[in-house]
Parts: C-alpha cells; structure tokens; sequence
C-alpha cells in the first residue's frame, strides 16, 4: 500500500486551514488557499492543489463541515466551516503547538548561548 | 471515536461511487476559475491567467488520487480493481483458466469426498449420549490381534454378572425377520434379537410404549417385540393402537410393546427388535456357538484397559472351568465406532487420503507450472506495471488475486462435483453394510475443509509464480532483454519428471478400465443358453426358528411344490441359483472311484432345483427324467447332469442311471452322498468370469434331498408378470401366512444386479474415472510445459525465424521436449498396461488381458491428447513475427 500522504499535510496544514476559519469564518477552498499563503507572508509555496485532501481529512474528522453555496462572483463552490468539535480540537491543538514551538525554540538557543 | 467517525464517513462513500469524484471536479474547477479571475484582476489575459491558475494548483490528478484515496478504503477499492482486472484476464485466456480450473477441481473434488467419508465414519460422534464411552466387546483367538469372533450367550451371561467397569453390558444378533398379520401379507425386515437393557446401556429413550425388562429376556416369557419408527409407519400406519397387538414375527406371535423413535436402526439397519430368549435354541445353548455381538458402556472413572483387563480375569476363570471351549477366548475391549466401521475401512482411509492428496498436489504442480508459462508471456506487462510505480507487493498481490480468483471457481467445480461423486459412492455401497448413523452428508466441517483446502491450494500453486513473476518484471524492466530462466534446471527436470509420471499412469488407469468395459461388454453379450425373458423370480428364506430341522423344511418344499404344479397357465419351479448365478463348487467322484487325495477332480457347480425348473425356459431334460422331491429317501437321490459335464465325463456313454459322490472343495466328509444320474439338463450358464468358454459342469441336486433355507421360485405365465407375483404370494401364502417373498423381480433384472456385473461396472467406471482425471492431468501438465518452454524461447525463436529458420524447425524445436516426454511416459505406460491386463485377468470376461483394440485405443487417445496439448505453444511459436520480438527485446 502507498503511505498516507495525507498524514504529512494534516500536521501542520490541518491546524492552519482551521485556524483560518476560526478567524475568517466559512470561506471556500480556493479563498482558504489564499489566506493562508497571504498569512504566511507569501512564504508558503503552498500547491493549491493539496488543500482537498487536507479538507475532506478534517471533515471526515467532524472537526469542519461544508456545503455548496455561491462565491462572491456568484460561482458554485463548496464552502467550509468550522464545527463545535473544530473548535475544541483548534484550542487543544494550538495549546500543543505553542508547548512543542516552545520547546524546539529552547533547544535552538542552546548553541547560541554557549558559542 | 474519531476513527469510528472515518470509518462512518468513509462507508457513506463507499456507498456513493463515483459521486464524491464528481463533487471533487466541481470544486476544483470552482477553484481554478476564481484563481484565473483574480490573475485576470491583476493584468493577465484570461488564457494566462488560467495557466497560471493551473500552476498554483499543482497536480490535479496526484490531489485526485490522494482524495480518493483518503474517501473510501484504498485497499478494498484496489482490491475490487484487482479481482476485476484478473477476471479479464482469466476470460481472455480462457484455455488455461478452463484447464487450470478442470485440474483443480478435480484435485478439490477427490479431497473433498475422502474428506466427506472420513469426516461420516471416523469423526462424527454416535448419536447416543457421551457415546465416547460405548465399546464393542468381543473375543480374538489365541493369535488374531483384532477383534474376530463373537460371544456367545453363556460367555456373556458370565461376564454381565461378573464385571464392574462397565455401567452395562449388553449383546445382539442382527438378522432378518419376517413379519406377518392377519390381514397383511407378510414382509421381511432387518431386524435384531436384543437383550432386555441394550436400549438403556445406549441410554436411548423410547418413543411409545415401553422398553424391554429383564423379564422379557428369560426363556419361556411372553414373546414382545418393539418396532422401529419407520415399520411402524408403512406397515401400521403410525397406528399407536398397534401396542399391545399381536403380531408374528419369524412366525412367533409377540406383543408389540414399543415403538422406537425415528432415526433409530441399531445396530446398524434393524428396524424391529425382540429379546435374545427369542433366538434359535442352537446360538443360545453352549459356549462354543458365538454367534453375538456385545458392547457396552464404560462406568465412570473406568478406561478401556482397566476393563479389558477385568474381562481377561473373568474370561480366565471361565477358561479354566470350560477348559474345551474357551481355552483360547482372550476378551478384547474397542471403541464402538471402530468396531462398527471395521478395520479394513479404518486403514484404507487414510491411505486414500494419501492418494487423494497427492492427486491435488499433482494438480497444484500442473497449475503452478501452468501459471508460470503464462508469467513468461507476460512479463512485458509486468515490467510496464512496475515501471509506471507499482510495487513489488502490488503485483505480488495481484496475481495472488487472479490464483484465488482461479481457485474460488475450482473449489466451487469441485464442491458439486464431490457431492455427485458421494452421492454415486453411496449408490454403489448400497449403504446396507454401514450403521445407520454413518451418513456420507456435508456439514460445516466438511465445507471449512474443503474451503480450507482451495485456499491453501491458491497459495500453493500461485505464491511461486507470483514471487518469479514479480523478479521477472524487475529484471525485465531493468535490463531490456532480460529473461530470466525461471526455474533451474533441477527444478525443471522435476517437472519433467512430474509429466512423465502422470503420462505413464494414464495409460495404466485406461488400459484398467478399458479391459473392465469390454468385459462387461462381453458379458452383456453372454448368451446364458436358455432365454430368460418374461421370467419372474422371487426369494424366500425360511426362518430357523420356524424351520429348525431338514425335514420341516422338505416338507414345506413338497407343499409348496404340489401348489406351484398345480397352477395353470403358469410354468414355475424352485431354484437355488440363478443363470450367472454360480453355484456351490464341489469335486466330483464317479461311482467306480474311491474318494482320495487325489488333487485333480472335475470341478462340478452345484445347483438345488425342483421340478419344472427347466420348463420355466421352455425347456425340459434333454434325456431321462426331471428332479422330483419325493425320491429322497430311496438311498441314492436323482440328479441331473448337464450336457456339457455328461460330454466330458462319460464321453460316448449314457450317463443315466450312473451314480456320483459330490464332496466339497475344502475337505472330504466322513460319508458323502450317493446320486443317480436320472436325466440330462440342458446347458444353463452359471458363472459368467470363468474361463472364456464358460462351459461350467453343472448338476442339479432336488430340494427334497437338500432342503436349504435359502430358495428362490422363477416362474412364467401369458398372464403377464404382475398377475404371477399375486399368484405366487397366495401359493406361499396358503403353505405358510408369514412367509414373505422378497427381490421379486423380472429375471433379466435380476441378472443385471449380480454382483459380477456389478462390480465390473463399479470398478470400470472407478477405473475410468481415475483414467480421466490422469489424462486430464497429464495433458494439462505437458501443455503447461511446453507452452512455459515455448514462451520462455520467444526471444531465441525470433532470432531463429530471422536468420531464416522454417516453420517446420520451429515446430520441431517446440515438441521435441514434449515428443520426448510423451514417447517415456508412454513406453512406461504401455508396460504398466499390459501388467495390468495381467493382474485382472482372472475378472476378466471373454476379455484377453492384452487386448489389442483397448491396448491401441489407450495409446491413440494418449498420442493424440499429448499432440493436441503441443499444438497450441508450438502454433503460437511459429506465427511469432520475428521483428516484433527482437524490438521488443
């Protein structure tokens, strides 16, 4: 069997596609996309493409739901929200994330201090 | 809980193929566009912008197929695709699959029916309750190891009241029985004589009425009787009144005092019983007649040794104190389902299983090497395979799917056709020599087994291919114009080896068949000298406990006769064998001799008629005068000659009024009868297998001075056989109500069961049956080799064909291997078929053993099975475009 790939976006993308619709509210995939390239600064070459898989991960997770609706151009687009359990989830994760981010940052100044 | 809600999401999915797809190429083009509106915002011209839209976005197809991935089971979709995939591919190649399958099935088919019988005589537990602990006690002789002989009435008395490891122990004789009523005409049973507790040693329960007490057993108590479910049923009509009826049995009036309830035959087909006080005063009285069986049941905490050696004891004291009679009886304790079954059953099990095994894994060989062939023709779509990223495990996988996929359709070939070979198997054993309880029915054990078997099958015929496959498309891929030689040559002279084995069993197996149907041919051809049609025969056998002595017995004859002469328009006579029928052998001395030692007697067939025998057919004596019942007592009985025996013993003499001595093959007794010669029979055929000529001495000895128990009547009427049946019951009727008339039946159909017939057509078709499946598997065999030779040789071929090689060298380069292994197997094989011819000679009929026509026939059918399995590789091989092969490599 191939490897879930999957499992390597969800780490750190997952947290950031529901981070921003915590923040930005339902939104479809393509402005999801956008957002978070412009968060992060237009750093994250990010293969739009990947988002999909990231999506129906957490949807089958319960953590966002979607249904279709209109863009703003009156296109037909599937349109994602967070639930009550994404929004549980997010605080456990963030609060893991800080801790881990934290921890990393220590050991990354080991060598500063000691050089 | 979070992978439950996956699974949930994920089954939802599962049930709406393709849909999710759908929805995902509507998103994504929503996506794209919305890019491509703002690049065209930004300046772009809109094909720009949805290019640059596309670049954004990255592999449509690589997200499809990660999507896909993550909606539904990846495996079971890929699994699905794959048992789609090897469906194609076993219907396109359906040759091989229909060739793989047949050599499966077989192979499953064979298991499963040893299985099946295995599984009904060995395994299954007796209906009765903790049945592990019924035994079978009987005796052997001073040197026999197994149990032979049975017990006799006082031994088991004896033993009842002495030992304490059983919790009861309990004695039988299974016989036949006629029944008779007022108002019925008397029928025959199997039924048993007992002893009182033999129902409660089993533990088994009646259905109505009561069970035997100990007072029925005592000699000169009313005589009682229980009857089985199924006679009370046809014969009373499920009638409960029926307890407490009188009714005779063997001619003894008994009280009907229970009814058994359904599925109940012991000991093994009885379907009436009465108490052991009711049997012959001969098997009751004395030590030394054995005539029954015991068995009991095991008390708690007590094992098989601990009783056997209490027996012994038991049976040493009796020793010592009947020193005559039971000098040698040693006590011996089994299992009751290995008594049952026997030990000749017990030991061909298993090695039948043996050979049934071996038959499949020839099967699994044939198939393995089969599905290598192929996996050299296909190595190209394996390297493609792996080169557009397929694993190593994936194609493993794939192929091990087409290798179950082939053996799922084999098991399911092989479960019906095991049910049709049981359902023969059973039909030919007529099922009245196993106990009741011995089905030869499917159940779970049996289909586990079987289901068990064609999986493990999957694995062993397809593993080996899979794995080589899987390197060869590797290499293939690697090395452009790699082949490699799957199979080293060992490996190779081992499936050569395999070939040759089965090529030379076939025409054995054939040969053995062949001889067994031409026989059977030539019996069927088999003129018996007197015509036999519009004949009708009917069985009597008088009971002893109403015929004990000879006397009674000629005395109903004489009755039985008067009546049978007197009916009119009907010709009918007593017989004891019929045409094809045998006889009982003896040696015959003529008057002038004294009985010796000498070794070489004219071997004469007995048979015991009464007048009108030969009328029967439309004939009469030749010369002199018919038997007659009445001269017995005059001091040297009539008999009559037949001409063949009175053409060689008294060559250019009158035979009649000679008189001869008959004694029988094993000893000479202390004064063996005088017969006069009073006529000439004509010649009636009784053996069908002897020498080719058949032309049997026969003499024919009256009921009056041998009065059998055992008779039969033939008679024929204008009236048509339905009339002579009622006749003949009122005739047998009016000398004695209860006795019934039994196998009535035409004569010609009579003939047609005798046993030689019989079994000639049992083991014909056995041995044809074998003869098929060896064919099938040697052809299957060979057609796999050459095709894996021809395939693997592609490369070589084209080269050959380039440099200008001619249709008929290639042809030749293909066969020759096959031509090889043909002509050994076959040598071999013929050998074994004249040593077969051999071996059966003495069975068989007008047949030589080496029979040119079969012998041929066996050798043409093989010749041309073993071209045909070569012509399909080897045709292939010579329509090979060469520039084709050496572009590909």
């Amino acid at each position: 069997m191939t490897p879930d790939k999957s499992d390597v976006l969800y780490g750190t993308l997952g947290l950031m596609v529901i981070k921003t619709l915590e923040a930005m509210g339902p939104l479809h995939g393509y402005l999801i996309a956008r957002r978070i390239e412009q968060i992060s600064g237009d750093q994250l070459a990010l293969n739009q493409g990947t988002l999909y898989p990231a999506l129906l991960k957490l949807e089958q997770l319960g953590w966002i739901s979607s249904k279709w609706g209109k863009s703003e151009s009156g296109r037909r687009v599937r349109i994602y929200a967070l639930t009550r359990d994404g929004r549980r989830q997010l605080e456990k994760e963030e609060a893991q994330w800080q801790r881990a981010a934290s921890i990393v940052e220590r050991f990354l100044k080991i060598p500063e201090a000691s050089s | 809980m979070t992978r439950l809600r996956v699974l949930l999401s994920r089954l939802r999915s599962l049930g709406r193929p393709g849909s999710g797809d759908r929805d995902l190429d509507d998103e994504i083009a929503g996506h794209l566009a919305e890019a491509a509106d703002e690049y065209v915002r930004q300046g772009l011209s809109p094909e720009e912008a949805y290019r640059a839209a596309r670049r954004d976005f990255g592999g449509v197809t690589q997200t499809k197929e990660i999507y896909r991935e993550i909606r539904s089971f990846g495996w079971l979709e890929a699994t699905a695709r794959d048992v789609r995939f090897a469906a194609r591919m076993l219907i396109k190649e359906r040759w091989v699959t229909l060739a793989a399958v047949a050599a499966l099935a077989i192979g499953i088919a064979a298991n499963t029916t040893v299985f099946t019988i295995v599984n009904a005589i060995l395994l299954r537990a007796l209906p009765f309750e903790e049945a592990d602990r019924i035994v079978a006690v009987g005796i052997r002789t001073a040197n026999a190891r197994t149990l032979t002989a049975g017990v006799s009435f006082a031994d088991f008395e004896d033993w009842r009241a002495a030992a304490r490891a059983f919790d009861g122990l309990g004695a039988m004789r299974e016989t036949t029985m006629n029944v008779g009523d007022e108002h019925l005409a008397p029928e025959r049973f199997v039924g048993s004589y007992i002893s009182a507790n033999a129902f409660g040693v089993l533990r088994q329960p009646i259905f109505l009425g009561r069970q035997f007490s100990p007072d029925d057993d005592r000699r000169g108590a009313t005589p009682v009787v229980i009857l089985g479910y199924s006679l009370w049923q046809s014969r009373y009509a499920s009638d409960p009144d029926v307890l407490g009826r009188t009714i005779r049995v063997n001619g003894v009036p008994s009280v009907v005092v229970g009814v058994m309830p359904e599925d109940f035959s012991f000991p093994t087909r009885s379907r009436l019983w009465q108490p052991l006080a009711l049997l012959p005063d001969r098997m009751l009285a004395g030590r030394g007649s054995r005539d029954l069986s015991a068995f009991g049941r095991l008390a708690r905490g007590s094992s098989l040794e601990q009783a056997a050696v209490e027996l012994r004891g038991i049976a040493g004291a009796l020793a010592a104190e009947y020193p005559e009679t039971n000098r040698d009886v040693v006590p011996i304790v089994v299992p009751y389902h290995e008594r049952s079954v026997g030990n000749r059953g017990r030991s061909t099990l298993p090695v039948l299983m043996g050979v049934v095994a071996a038959i499949l894994l020839m099967a699994c060989a044939n198939v393995a090497n089969l599905l290598l062939a192929r996996a050299a023709a296909r190595t190209h779509e394996i390297s493609v395979r792996i080169a557009i990223g397929a694993g190593r495990g994936q194609v493993v996988r794939q192929l091990l799917i087409e290798s179950l996929l082939l053996a799922a359709l084999a098991g399911a070939a092989g479960w019906a056709l095991s049910l049709t070979a049981i359902r023969a198997i059973y039909g030919a054993l007529g099922g009245s020599e196993l106990p009741y309880w011995i089905r030869f029915t499917a159940d779970q054990r049996v289909f586990a087994f079987s289901s068990g078997m064609t999986l493990a099958t999957a694995l062993l015929f397809g593993l080996v291919p899979a794995l080589q496959m899987s390197k060869v498309g590797i290499a293939g891929m690697l090395t452009e114009t790699g082949r490699t030689t799957a199979g080293t040559g060992r490996s190779r002279r081992w499936t050569h080896g395999l070939v040759v084995f089965q090529l030379a069993l076939t025409p054995i197996l054939l040969t053995g068949g062949g001889l067994m149907l031409r026989s059977l041919v030539a019996q069927y051809r088999m003129d018996p000298g007197v015509s036999t049609g519009g004949v009708t025969w009917a069985s009597m056998d008088l009971p002893d406990a109403k015929y004990p002595t000879a006397a009674d017995r000629a005395r109903f004859y004489q009755q039985l006769d008067d009546r049978l002469a007197a009916m009119s328009g009907v010709d009918a006579g007593l017989v004891s064998h019929a045409p094809f029928g045998g006889g009982g052998a003896r040696n015959l001395w003529l008057d002038h001799e004294t009985i010796g030692r000498e070794p070489r007697r004219p071997r004469v067939l007995v048979v015991t008629a009464g007048p009108r025998y030969f009328q029967t057919f439309g004939r009469g004596p030749v010369r002199g005068s018919d038997l007659s019942l009445s001269d017995a007592k005059n001091g040297a009985p009539s008999v009559l000659v037949n001409e063949w025996l009175a053409a060689t013993l008294f060559p250019g003499e009158d035979p009649i009024g000679r008189r001869i001595r008959l004694t029988p093959a094993g000893g000479v007794p202390a004064a063996p009868e005088w017969f006069t010669i009073a006529g000439i029979a004509p010649n009636i055929r009784q053996s069908s297998t002897n020498d080719a000529s058949g032309r049997d001495g026969v003499v024919y000895v009256s009921y009056g001075s041998n009065p059998s128990a055992r008779s039969n009547v033939v008679a024929r009427s204008n009236a048509g056989p339905g009339a002579i049946v009622s006749a003949l019951r009122e005739q047998v009727r009016a000398v004695d109500p209860d006795l019934p008339l039994f196998e009535v039946m035409a004569l010609d159909d009579l003939l047609e069961r005798t046993d030689e017939r019989t079994g000639m057509r049992v083991f014909g078709t056995m041995f044809v049956m074998f003869a098929v499946v060896a064919l099938l598997l040697a052809t299957v065999g060979l057609f796999a080799v050459t095709a894996y030779a021809a395939a693997q040789r592609t490369r070589e071929i084209g080269v050959r064909m380039a440099l200008g090689a001619r249709p008929a060298h290639i042809w030749w380069l293909i066969t020759r291997s096959a031509a090889w292994q043909l002509g050994i197997g076959l040598t071999i094989g013929m050998a074994g078929a004249v040593g077969i011819g051999q071996l059966l000679k003495r069975v068989l009929v007008g047949t030589a053993p080496t029979d040119a026509v079969t012998l041929l026939a066996v050798a043409g059918v093989l010749a041309l099975v073993g071209f045909s399995a070569c012509v399909v590789p080897a045709r292939r091989a010579m329509r090979l475009d060469p520039a084709a092969v050496l572009k590909a490599g």
